[in-house]
């Protein structure tokens, strides 16, 4: 771990959704040019970690890093200036603005967008074919790649990507999986992720959230080795077929 | 009522619609935009209304220029607008209840404030000689100033659309009344887009009391309470956060206002709400879609 630089540290993270306290210890560290996933069951708090990175959850106590740099109290849009770049588990999209608007809102200093439309639009060519359609008349699949494509329209240092295969088929999946790998080629990416294949197939080091804690964090083909860690924490068995999606796990 | 019906009656009630309607989009378009991007119920609107046409006339009285009087209303508005918002609802945003309470108590402070400088009577709003000529349309005198306030209505909804659908401000504003959070989320900072909005949505409404002046040829300080239902009916019937909704249903409203006013003068309101009951039942959301 020493020699790798850590881009983001989250410390003892305890934050709080109206009266209810949510996150009630969260630490982890995310390395520079890694994809660090964050895993757990419904509801254990990972859609909140990633908000409150972004700060918009408030935070009760602890300490978020970005390059050293305390992010604690900054408001969201000041924290995305930053370079750090967001894709909701509800994808977020704009719904009756176009393809193209629903970029152009994403464009932080001018002449980004069309600097990188040329590689955003190679990777996703539906979005070019219906640029000038109303976002909202798009597929649940096209949604989800307009809501990446819309965070590589800035040259970002970190990215925070919840739950990106949620409610999609899983040739669909695939197609995630390679726009995120497309992503991380230029940034570090935090991934919240349910579909292990995927997490799998696009992580360096996992992060286990429970019950608000984090509990475990290491190289991600730690968790296929570890049947007990995938079974408490993640609800997978032999049953469901959690094992068998796991790429290395059928090697 | 009692005069037989003749097509330039019908034609002279059709524009006075057009032009009730246009005065009630200068006020319902601001309101729908602050509901539709912010969620607040801005209760004070209608102050800024009432304070657009003292102000208007302030400046009319002291210049004689009518032009001037209407910028001097909108500007007025404007920074009334900037002033609510940044100095009493900022802090409450997401706060309904008490934004409707504090929005109420601003509309009842400025319409004080009115009365203190310029007292609780009907003041008459003098117009210049040419806004008092007449032209003929079908046979039948009207108003040159009411077409000048349907040509301004015209323009400013041609203004607000443009902006709204062409510039990085429209767009950045139509995503926020999609989805604020998100808007943020991508580095935009909504708070000032809030302020542009208020200041925008005041300077609306003040630039139709300065238009109403001359219109009523009166003001009076209850003058922006008693728009204010028809502006609400308005955005309800238009769909919140919607400016081309705001204007479909201003017209609708004004010549509702202006044919059932005249034939049956206790329907009018009736008609009106019954409309919109109308609206609610049958598109929940408006007529228009948010966003433009």
């Amino acid at each position: 771990m020493g020699w790798a630089t850590l881009l983001l540290q989250v410390l003892e993270l305890h934050a709080y959704i109206r009266q209810y306290h949510i996150l009630q210890g969260v630490s982890f560290d995310v390395r520079e040019g890694e994809v660090t996933v964050v895993l757990g069951r419904n509801g254990a708090g990972k859609t909140t970690t990633l908000r409150s990175v972004l700060g918009l959850t408030r935070i009760g106590r602890g300490e978020i890093r970005l390059d050293g740099l305390s992010l604690v109290g900054w408001r969201p849009h000041e924290i995305a200036r930053l370079g750090v770049g967001y894709v909701p588990e509800d994808r977020g999209i704009f719904t009756q603005l176009t393809v193209e608007e629903n970029l152009q809102v994403a464009e932080r200093n001018r002449g980004n967008l069309r600097q990188r439309s040329g590689r955003i639009f190679d990777l996703f060519p539906d979005l070019y074919r219906f640029r000038h359609r109303r976002a909202g008349l798009l597929s649940g699949g096209q949604q989800q790649m307009l809501a990446i494509a819309r965070v590589m329209v800035n040259p970002n240092r970190l990215l925070l990507v919840d739950e990106p295969s949620k409610g999609l088929a899983p040739i669909l999946v695939r197609n995630v999986g390679e726009a995120l790998r497309e992503v991380a080629r230029e940034a570090t990416v935090v991934l919240v992720e349910q579909n292990l294949a995927l997490a799998a197939h696009a992580g360096d080091r996992y992060v286990i959230i429970d019950d608000g804690r984090s509990v475990r964090e290491g190289p991600m083909a730690e968790i296929a080795m570890d049947r007990q860690l995938q079974r408490v924490y993640l609800g997978v068995t032999e049953r469901n077929g959690g094992l068998r999606a796991l790429p290395w796990a059928r090697r | 009522m009692g005069a037989p019906v003749t097509i330039p009656l019908l034609v002279n009630l059709f524009l006075n619609g057009l032009v009730l309607g246009t005065l009630f989009f200068l006020i319902a378009s601001g309101l729908s935009l602050i509901f539709g991007l912010m969620s607040v119920l801005n209760l004070a609107h209608a102050g800024l209304f009432t304070w657009g046409a003292y102000v208007g006339l302030a400046v009319f009285n002291a210049t004689g220029s009518l032009p001037l009087a209407l910028v001097a209303g909108a500007a007025a508005g404007a920074a009334l607008g900037a002033v609510m918002e940044v100095g009493f609802i900022r802090p409450l945003y997401g706060n309904h209840t008490f934004q409707i309470l504090l929005t109420l108590g601003l509309f009842l402070v400025l319409n004080e404030l009115l009365q203190l400088v310029w007292g609780p009577s009907l003041i008459s709003f003098g117009v210049p000689a040419w806004a008092r000529t007449t032209i003929s349309i079908l046979g039948m005198p009207f108003a040159t100033y009411r077409l000048v306030v349907l040509l301004l209505g015209g323009a400013v909804f041609a203004a607000v659309y443009v902006i709204l659908g062409r510039s990085r401000l429209g767009i950045v504003v139509r995503a926020g009344v999609g989805n604020a959070e998100m808007v943020q989320a991508l580095g935009v900072n909504i708070q000032r887009v809030f302020t542009v909005v208020f200041v925008l949505g005041g300077a609306l409404a003040a630039l139709g009391g300065a238009a109403a002046g001359p219109f009523f040829r009166v003001v009076w300080p209850q003058m922006g309470a008693e728009v204010q239902l028809a502006a609400f009916i308005v955005v309800v019937i238009g769909g919140l956060g919607s400016v081309t909704g705001s204007a479909v249903g201003s017209l609708l409203v004004g010549l509702s206002q202006a044919f059932v006013g005249y034939f049956f003068p206790a329907g009018a309101l009736i008609v009106n709400v019954g409309l919109m009951a109308l609206v609610l039942l049958i598109r929940p959301q408006g007529l228009f879609a948010p966003g433009r």
